[in-house]
């Protein structure tokens, strides 16, 4: 059971870490980020691609951040002057298309097998130890995130990010530069999720193209807008709230044995859907919600 | 003279495509222009179709043309419903929160199906054909009844806008919903029948390219790039657009395959969508 709560404890990190990115840009700057997963994919294969060619971890966790951020810029260029919908379009496409780049490109990606062996880190305590020492380098990456988007909130850049989701004309004509505020944001957001891609891919030390589907940044979605976009604590609440009810469902199965594994999965599907829509309706003012830092 | 004939054969292709694409696109760019939001669930609805042709043609054993018919009325009551509760009924506003409900929504959709009919593709309980051949054009009956399908209900979506009422006052409605409600139009209404057109069209759709290829409950989930881009190439909310855009991406998209392998279609398409978007925000037939 200690086992299982650690493994438990371990996922937070990783979704919290996920969910502070898409705060940053959702929360704070008002960005409809709908293609999180993508940053969180790369941050993932990256790292794993680079590890079993023999690059030290760290090396290659920075080099998904980096790549991660490189691919935000493209994307944020392209599109952060347009209208939110066409944002949100194009961001839930992109990580369409990474996650059927990661499919078809088997030369580089092993294609849907994926791949196995990634190296865990701080496996040198030994079996047992391991799993404990994995989860407090989760812990601390949790907790380094939480205080750099707090201090971020809280700072001079925060106050700018919230004015132009607030008002980007208004931001506009008090001489802020909001593009370059705007990628500054998609950035960090696109960083965070890289490192979460990264600790995750070690952690269960092997990544395929069904773990980067669009349901992980929808995920995410939820967890914010429980927590209230904008709140870093809220984030951290709402994650942990969502990944207990989620893993609680793995207990499913025990009290209606009539659902197999696809079924059950069908049905996680479906609520999340509704849960969508439930929170959406809930929280009626996504997306104008004015609320204070921390 | 191999290349000429490759490249006709790939441009009939490309047309096929694109007529399937024409269907769900213009009905995705009107829902676009009336209701102001981008409709996620909107391939879902070719899927509502599909299955629910499927359900009567091989579950309760229709002949196909009457299964079809059954299957896209079923489609459009079921799309017309789920659509007027979700975007219409709820109490929320705003692009972005219709724009996440609609991801809700197609998140169930596809799940329903899934539970009802399994994971596995499906196929029409239709008589194989022989394609008729002339020169390097190779086409079977049930394409030239896609391209006859597509081509007539493209015309009548034409002539529905430009001749009759509700055309003009869903083209009002795209342009102005404020200005429509003061001069007595039932914007409410209107919106109920638009909603039915998207629908119809999308059901139409997910039949023709159920007749052509496999039905699985992802099935428009999967062509969300290909509608969107094709969406977005011709101008969003310009339905005469998103036919436009519709040919130029099944064609060019077919042509590419000569060059880049076919696995990559999708991606070609996001990066015409992005690109299009930074240099062309309204579409490529539209004014800067």
């Amino acid at each position: 059971m200690s086992e299982y709560l650690l493994a438990l404890a371990t996922i937070c990190g990783v979704q919290v870490l996920l969910v502070l990115g898409l705060n940053v840009q959702f929360g704070l700057t008002g960005l409809v980020n709908f293609g999180q997963v993508a940053f969180y994919a790369i941050g993932a294969y990256t790292s794993a691609l680079l590890t079993l060619a023999g690059v030290p971890v760290l090396l290659a966790a920075a080099a998904g951040v980096g790549l991660a951020v490189l691919a935000s810029l493209l994307v944020g260029l392209s599109t952060l002057r347009l209208r939110e919908d066409y944002f949100a379009i194009l961001t839930l496409g992109f990580s369409e298309a990474v996650r059927l780049f990661l499919l078809n490109a088997r030369e580089l990606t092993n294609g849907p097998i994926g791949l196995s062996g990634v190296p865990r880190p701080l496996a040198i305590f030994g079996r047992g130890a391991d799993a404990l020492s994995y989860f407090a380098l989760v812990a601390l990456g949790a907790v380094l995130a939480f205080a750099l988007c707090q201090a971020l909130a809280r700072s001079p850049l925060g106050r700018t990010l919230r004015a132009i989701r607030d008002d980007d004309q208004a931001a506009m004509a008090l001489g802020k530069d909001v593009l370059a505020f705007r990628l500054t944001a998609f950035g960090l957001g696109a960083a965070l999720a890289a490192v979460s891609g990264s600790l995750w891919a070690h952690y269960v030390t092997y990544v395929v193209p069904d773990q980067f589907t669009p349901e992980v940044t929808f995920y995410a979605w939820m967890a914010m807008i429980i927590g209230g976009p904008g709140s870093m604590r809220g984030t951290v609440l709402g994650t942990v709230a969502l990944v207990g009810v989620l893993e609680s469902t793995r207990f499913a199965k025990d009290v209606f044995t009539g659902l197999d594994a696809t079924r059950l999965a069908a049905t996680r599907q479906i609520a999340i859907g509704l849960g969508l829509i439930v929170l959406t309706v809930y929280f009626r003012r996504v997306g104008t919600r004015r609320s204070r830092p921390g | 003279m191999l290349l000429v004939g490759e490249l006709v054969h790939l441009t009939v292709t490309g047309v096929l495509i694109a007529s399937l694409l024409a269907l769900a696109a213009v009905g995705l760019s009107l829902s676009f222009g009336v209701a102001r939001f981008a409709n996620v669930a909107h391939p879902d609805f070719m899927m509502v179709g599909a299955y629910a042709t499927f359900a009567y043609n091989v579950g309760l054993g229709l002949a196909f043309p009457a299964a079809a018919a059954l299957g896209i009325a079923s489609a459009l009551a079921i799309g017309v419903a789920v659509a007027w509760l979700a975007f219409d009924r709820l109490p929320v506003t705003g692009n972005v929160q219709l724009l996440i409900v609609s991801i809700g929504v197609s998140f169930i959709l596809r799940h329903v199906a899934l539970l009802i009919f399994g994971a596995s593709p499906a196929q029409f309980a239709v008589p194989l054909q022989r394609p008729w051949v002339w020169g390097p054009v190779r086409l079977t009956a049930n394409q030239i009844v896609t391209l006859a399908v597509a081509g007539g209900l493209v015309l009548a979506v034409h002539l529905l806008l430009s001749r009759t009422r509700l055309g003009r006052i869903l083209r009002a409605m795209a342009d102005s919903p404020a200005l429509c409600q003061v001069s007595g139009v039932d914007t409410g209404r209107s919106r109920l029948l638009m909603w039915a057109i998207a629908v119809l069209l999308g059901a139409v759709a997910g039949v023709l390219f159920g007749l052509n290829l496999v039905l699985q409950p992802n099935m428009g989930w999967d062509l969300i790039i290909l509608i969107f881009a094709a969406t977005i190439l011709g101008g969003i909310g310009s339905p005469y657009g998103a036919l436009a855009g519709s040919l130029v991406l099944g064609i060019t998209l077919e042509w590419s395959t000569l060059v880049i392998p076919f696995q990559y279609k999708e991606m070609l398409a996001f990066g015409a969508m992005a690109l299009c978007l930074m240099f062309r925000p309204r579409g490529l037939f539209g004014g800067r």
